[in-house]
């Protein structure tokens, strides 16, 4: 059986102010689902929202969490089954503790400890791609380039076994070649782990590279939802319109052969 | 003719002290480049490349410690008038760039106060009509930095560079932090505002599709060094290792053709 | 009460109390003499230790005196001494870490050591030793509390100083051609001072209860004259029989205190641009 981790009638508000309005989303063990839509869309919201770590002053009503179809607290997903990559992973991390510090915490509440999770540790950092791994373990998050620190966060999210990953624009702060990188390994541990994941992202290229599922949202409302080759043959809102054509008109050129 | 030339520079930091050893690191070695009047170069090349200490050096915020940038044939010496009238800046992030407490069209202005002569009621009709040719609205003139977004903000700041008609534009990473619908926006402004006034550009990015977009030509820095210049053509591919690289991370434009078929047999 | 509780949470309220409160506290301190009903200094011990009434709002002390006209008088002492407190905490603290700031290497040096060797003294304790250096009376606290507040003012102009000159916004004036001190003067120092008027709002409450405890203490204003500190030294042997004597001025101080934070929280809001984007938000 498939896993899911679905969310119905997710609604923020701030103030009298609706920020996100009815929002239902199913992400699919094993695939891709990219949320995108102009800054101001509600995007980033939306991924807090599902896990139930809104900023101050904003409140969510009626959405209701299930996991494989059971109704789930989010409290009890977070940095379990459910693990968050933002966009800006040197304030993600505590920045006087160092990563193995980090990474031994993670393991903590999975009980495992001591040789054992050095091991594990070792073996995650190579699996996402991060060979100089005691030297790693040994830095704090402010002597990391951003590149890294987004592989350190996937693999802080596959030691804590999770299932989900809810990834917040993850590569906008990362030059092109580190994005290309980060976006390889993702799809690797999308087809090797069958992780689950959301991809928030303004980038249609980023879409294009590597989703399966695509649901664009504008004005805190989800305006289309279908498959990327759909969305990308015959895009029906206009707001996915509009982002395909300014993605076009930056990689049509360079792209045809 | 060339507008900047630059020959032989090499420069460095020196870093540590504190908790390390004093060192010299090396961050560009050996680089000639020149930049041609009118001419839109894209300065192409990774995180760490050396790309803003060069930009840093063209704007003579430094002087590099070997070589020699030479602008319209006279060797390049700290700040003066004459050569901020030829030579302005965009920045990247565009919201620290502006004053906090001072209006949009003031802060356009700024260069019409030091660096011409204009009375002060044609400085303020010459901001209005700047402001129209970045497509804000005239009455933009007197908010303030915060009341705008990120995209408003970057078209004032080119508008602020524009202001004293100069003969090159340099752009530090000036469109990374926009999203795509913004970054075409901002190029098809800057396709016009070149046509019109010949202003040349130097667009300083890590993201091949913009040079694409807006480019004649191309320089690629890698390690302190340019390891590729060529003429911007619809099918140009890189020789050099480094730049093959920033070549290949260019996001596609299509999803894959694999996906493609495996949809299609599901079909 | 509810209205009241819903004005206070809110943002736009806080700044709105913090405005008619400190309006109301000028107002006293500029006018207060033609406000008060009566004579604040006058003696007339056949009215001592009156209650409230309709002749006497506030009742009268130890003397006779009416302790409302004695209120409305003081505020002009309690709330001036603060201010030239400021003024010169201010003047010493912008130009002395502005230079600092500004010129560094070893006159930076040189400041910065003389800010440590005040700071390394509690307040308290050096202006205790600042007043048996020059003496009892106003002017001679007024001068030690800003002597041992200054130090630290300093400091924090200094370190502004030097974030406002590393902003790109500062770096871009340099590219519009703007010479060295207009720089400074249009970009680095406007935003100095925003920032430090809202610390220096929110520090007015500390120094009214500074100057208020060192007259308390008998060091600053004299008896006869009207201040809030003095007022409740002199009614300190009343406390069990007529409180309210206390009460009053020390709720004038707790007032003022208050309204000052709020105008200071409130500027912040304004200047801050950090916290204006997070509103935004």
């Amino acid at each position: 059986m498939t896993r899911t981790l679905s969310i119905q009638g997710l609604s923020l508000k701030h103030q009298q102010r609706t920020l996100v309005d009815q929002l239902d989303l199913t992400l699919k063990a094993g695939q891709v689902h990219a949320l995108v839509g102009a800054s101001g869309s509600g995007k980033s919201l939306t991924c807090l929202g599902i896990l139930d770590l809104l900023p101050p002053g904003v409140h969510g009503s009626g959405a209701i969490l299930r996991l494989d179809g059971h109704v789930v607290q989010p409290a009890h997903l977070r940095g379990r089954e459910v693990a968050l990559v933002l966009q800006n992973p040197r304030s993600a991390f505590n920045p006087v503790r160092s990563l193995r510090q980090h990474a031994l915490e993670t393991l903590h509440t999975r009980n495992v400890r001591g040789a054992q999770a050095d091991q594990l540790i070792l073996d995650t950092l190579h699996e996402v791609g991060l060979f100089d791994g005691q030297r790693i373990l040994d830095s704090f998050a402010f002597q990391l380039s951003g590149g890294m620190l987004q592989r350190v966060m996937i693999a802080l999210a596959l030691l804590a076994d999770s299932h989900f990953l809810l990834a917040d624009e993850p590569t906008s702060d990362l030059d092109v070649v580190a994005q290309a990188r980060f976006l390889d390994l993702l799809e690797r541990l999308v087809a090797q782990r069958n992780l689950g994941v959301l991809l928030i992202t303004h980038d249609m290229g980023v879409v294009a590279r590597c989703a399966d599922q695509v649901s664009v949202m504008a004005h805190g409302r989800i305006v289309e939802q279908a498959d990327v080759h759909t969305l990308f043959h015959a895009p029906q809102s206009e707001e996915a319109r509009t982002l395909l054509a300014a993605h076009h008109a930056l990689t049509m050129e360079a792209c045809t052969p | 003719m060339s507008l900047i030339q630059v020959r032989n520079v090499s420069h460095g930091y020196t870093a540590g002290g504190l908790f390390s050893k004093r060192h010299r690191i090396q961050v560009l070695s050996t680089l000639d480049l020149d930049l041609h009047e009118g001419q839109s170069l894209g300065l192409l090349g990774g995180s760490g490349s050396g790309k803003s200490t060069l930009a840093r050096l063209l704007m003579g915020l430094e002087t590099p410690d070997k070589g020699r940038i030479t602008f319209n044939g006279q060797t390049l010496q700290g700040l003066d008038p004459q050569f901020l009238q030829r030579v302005q800046m965009v920045f990247q992030d565009a919201l620290s760039a502006f004053n906090p407490q001072r209006t949009i069209g003031w802060s356009i202005a700024e260069p019409l106060r030091h660096l011409s002569n204009m009375p002060s009621d044609a400085c303020k009709a010459r901001v209005e009509q700047l402001l129209v040719n970045v497509k804000l609205l005239a009455s933009d003139h007197d908010k303030l930095p915060s009341q705008l977004s990120g995209g408003q903000l970057q078209r004032a700041g080119i508008a602020r560079a524009m202001a004293v008609n100069p003969q090159l534009i340099i752009l530090d990473e000036a469109l990374s932090n926009l999203d795509r619908v913004l970054q075409v926006q901002i190029l098809d402004l800057l396709t016009d505002v070149r046509r019109e006034s010949g202003t040349g550009f130097l667009l300083i990015t890590h993201d091949l599709s913009l040079v694409q977009r807006f480019c004649q030509r191309v320089v690629v820095l890698a390690e302190g060094s340019l390891v590729e210049d060529r003429e911007v053509t619809p099918r140009m591919r890189f020789e050099h290792p480094a730049a093959r690289t920033l070549q290949e991370a260019v996001l596609p434009a299509m999803p894959k053709a694999r996906q493609l078929q495996k949809a299609v047999l599901s079909v | 009460m509810n209205a009241l509780s819903t004005v206070l949470s809110g943002k736009k309220g806080g700044l709105r109390v913090g405005y008619v409160l400190v309006g109301v506290l000028l107002l006293l301190a500029l006018f207060g003499a033609w406000v008060a009903p009566y004579d604040a200094t006058l003696v007339n011990l056949d009215d001592r230790l009156l209650p409230a009434s309709t002749s006497h709002w506030l009742g009268t002390d130890h003397l006779g005196r009416d302790v409302l006209s004695r209120l409305i008088v003081g505020t002009q002492l309690s709330l001036g001494s603060v201010v030239l407190v400021l003024a010169l905490v201010l003047i010493l603290g912008v130009t002395i870490g502005g230079v600092a700031g500004i010129v560094g290497g070893k006159v930076d040096m040189f400041l910065m050591r003389l800010c440590d060797m005040f700071l390394t003294f509690p307040t308290l304790v050096l202006a205790f030793f600042l007043i048996a250096l020059l003496g009892t009376g106003l002017t001679n606290v007024i001068i030690a509390i800003a002597l041992s507040h200054w130090a630290w003012y300093a400091r924090m102009v200094r370190g502004m100083v030097l974030a406002q000159r590393n902003r790109d916004y500062v770096l871009a004036s340099r590219l519009a051609g703007a010479s060295r001190l207009t720089r400074l003067r249009q970009h680095v120092m406007p935003n100095v001072v925003g920032q430090l008027l809202v610390l220096a709002s929110m520090d007015i409450g500390h120094m009214m209860l500074h100057v208020s405890g060192l007259s308390f203490l008998g060091l600053g204003v004299s008896p006869p004259t009207p201040e809030w500190g003095v007022m409740i030294n002199d009614s300190k042997e009343f406390i069990w029989t007529h409180p309210q004597l206390l009460l009053w001025p020390g709720l004038m101080i707790f007032i003022s205190v208050m309204a000052f934070n709020l105008l200071g929280d409130a500027l912040r809001d304004r200047l801050d641009p950090s916290v204006l984007a997070e509103i935004k938000e």
